[in-house]
């Protein structure tokens, strides 16, 4: 066990850990509505959708890439699953969860493309297929609104005891992505793509096929976060996506994932999606106004981008010099 | 010179993208072309023009700055407030809405300088918080009016057409362009963007000349928020917006390489131009927002990867 923690990466993993539970507990001792089972379900179904983007995000970020636009594809999922339901089809919910995913993949998989195959830088490439999904999800619908089918709704937001199905939903998606993040070839090859590219083709890794399938991942995420806000909120808003961009990012900070690319575990995007998400609950709980809630994002991420530089500081560190 | 070739190419692609562009306007639309119409879009242009003034510094660089719309945005609604439609409160608030664009484009510098990370991800940081700044500055609605002089400075009264604004674009683009080509701080810009490495060993101070940048990028940012009080009458929270992923698109267009160290501000004017006219024209064809969205998206994909490809031969 000692040795586990002896290795840099589990070391801030364990810091991540560490800084959740303590607030946890510091939120639970100073509001008593904090650790009431509601108040917990609440924190745990407004976790789903960032906890899912985070998943599509962190392996792309230890590629050394990025995705600005999984926010777009959030709001043109979300869209797309209302836009069908409301059909009133036969199997309608069956066809706006297939149709839906299939977006997500082919917006993913655009992605991909465009970085993988014909190398394109991912920031400029994001941001450009950003307006464009944007402006796909307005045009499937220009107003929020639409309605979904109840029993769809019942299903995806329900729960045994206190805990949401979806939880556990998450639970075995956050230990499939683990598992080919850190044990699998995939992972190793995302993970040396992060390092050094020029590396990984030397060293034989099919770097296009590993980026075409991190995208296209993230693109089904992104509409699996779709789906679920779909049933949360029971319709579709165009505009839901701008906010799930950036948060997308710092969870993955937050969590460790360097922005350096290479290292880095999916498990520690998890906790930084509570840590961001348990203080947006805290703060709501507390009364402190949404407008701030903007400011502590921005705040905690660089707050975390601090961290490291502090605490690495004896570690001899590798400039990445990649953006 | 290689680099010199390629960002020479764009040019020409732009600008001929450009004048396709106009001449299937004037079929389609005959008025188009008439003096008014071209100088209300290139009055449109200059916002995007001046703001991506600091852009085009950064990603010479080989940075990003991300923070740009909110920094927009936050000077918008500050300068808004202090004008209050008072003249007399103009000098001020442009000042306070510099002094504002300074300060955040220096809290980018010190990050970057300091914390070694990628530009991107710090300016994305420093633009949320700048973001949650002006939402609590504002409590959700910004309030305050433009002052009638700075409104004047809009309005086609100069020669019958050309608006004060574009006056001051182009005062500023001949600055820039000046300052990029021909004086030593321009080629240390350069010299930063292709090596910066290279760059640090002739003995340019790289962290210094990073750290300027940003600032610049910050002040431009806020001259654009300040211009468009006196553009749209008052403030709005989403003023910054529409000029979020516009103006790197512009810079991009123009045929700076995201990876830095080539292009310049003319290609920049080039591509804000041929944006504006683009979009200009969707409208005229009554393509939706959306749709006017999803085109820009795809042009900016576009013309990146022909970029590209070209830099590969």
């Amino acid at each position: 066990m000692k040795r586990f923690f002896c290795n840099q990466k589990n070391k801030s993993l364990l810091i991540t850990f560490v800084i959740l539970i303590i607030m946890l507990c510091l939120f639970g001792l100073l509001n008593e509505h904090f650790m009431t089972g509601r108040n917990i379900r609440n924190l745990i179904m407004a976790s789903i959708p960032l906890f899912l983007i985070a998943l599509a995000q962190g392996p792309i970020i230890m590629s050394g890439g990025i995705d600005l636009s999984l926010g777009a594809i959030v709001a043109f999922a979300n869209v797309t699953c209302v836009a069908i339901m409301q059909t009133g089809l036969k199997h309608n919910i069956l066809y706006s969860i297939l149709g839906t995913l299939i977006i997500g993949i082919f917006c993913g998989f655009f992605n991909g493309l465009l970085i993988g195959k014909l190398k394109m830088p991912p920031i400029i490439v994001t941001l450009a297929t950003t307006t464009i999904y944007e402006g796909a999800a307005l045009m499937v619908m220009r107003e929020p609104g639409g309605k979904v089918e109840k029993s769809f709704a019942k299903i995806v937001t329900g729960r045994i005891g206190d805990l949401p199905y979806s939880f556990f939903v998450i639970i075995l998606l956050l230990i499939i992505v683990r598992l080919y993040t850190n044990n699998m070839r995939v992972g190793k090859a995302i993970r040396a793509i992060g390092g050094n590219e020029s590396a990984a083709y030397s060293a034989g890794i099919k770097v296009t096929l590993v980026k075409a399938f991190i995208y296209t991942m993230g693109g089904l995420f992104a509409a699996l976060a779709g789906i679920f806000l779909s049933a949360q909120m029971y319709s579709g808003d165009p505009r839901i996506g701008k906010q799930y961009a950036m948060n997308a990012i710092t969870a993955s900070v937050v969590g460790g994932i360097m922005m350096t690319g290479a290292t880095g575990d999916i498990l520690g995007a998890a906790a930084g999606v509570f840590i961001i998400t348990s203080v947006n609950n805290a703060m709501n709980l507390f009364g402190i106004g949404a407008y701030y809630q903007f400011l502590f994002q921005g705040v905690i991420l660089i707050v975390v981008l601090v961290l490291p530089t502090i605490s690495s500081r004896n570690t001899k560190r590798i400039t990445g010099g990649k953006k | 010179m290689k680099k010199k070739t390629m960002h020479l190419e764009a040019h020409w692609i732009v600008f001929s993208g450009l004048i396709v562009i106009l001449l299937i306007a004037r079929i389609f639309s005959p008025n188009y072309l008439k003096p008014q119409h071209i100088f209300a879009i290139l009055r449109m242009a200059s916002f995007m023009g001046i703001c991506a003034i600091g852009q085009t510094f950064v990603v010479i660089t080989g940075g990003i700055d991300l923070s740009i719309a909110y920094t927009i945005t936050f000077a918008n609604i500050v300068a808004a407030e202090i004008m209050s439609s008072q003249n007399s409160n103009i000098l001020f608030a442009l000042l306070a809405s510099l002094a504002l664009g300074a300060t955040i484009g220096m809290a980018n510098s010190i990050l970057i300088k300091y914390l070694k990370l990628p530009p991107f991800i710090i300016t994305l940081g420093i633009g949320t918080i700048v973001q949650g700044l002006y939402m609590i500055f504002s409590k959700g609605t910004p309030k305050g009016n433009t002052a009638p002089a700075l409104a004047r400075f809009f309005d086609n009264s100069l020669l019958g057409y050309v608006s004060g604004v574009l006056i001051l674009w182009v005062i500023l683009t001949l600055l820039v362009i000046s300052v990029l080509k021909y004086t030593s701080y321009g080629r240390r810009v350069y010299a930063v963007g292709v090596n910066s490495t290279a760059a640090s060993f002739s003995g340019i101070n790289v962290d210094n000349t990073i750290f300027s940048v940003y600032i610049i990028s910050g002040i431009m940012a806020a001259l654009t928020g300040f211009l468009l009080v006196g553009f749209t009458g008052t403030s709005y929270l989403d003023a910054g917006t529409k000029y979020a992923t516009s103006n790197l698109a512009a810079v991009v267009i123009g045929g700076t390489p995201i990876t830095g160290g080539g292009g310049g501000y003319f290609g920049t004017v080039l591509g804000a131009i041929i944006m504006t006219v683009l979009d200009d024209l969707l409208v005229t064809f009554r393509v939706t927002q959306a749709g006017r969205q999803i085109i820009q998206g795809f042009i900016i994909l576009l013309l990146v990867f022909s970029y590209t490809r070209r830099k590969e031969r």
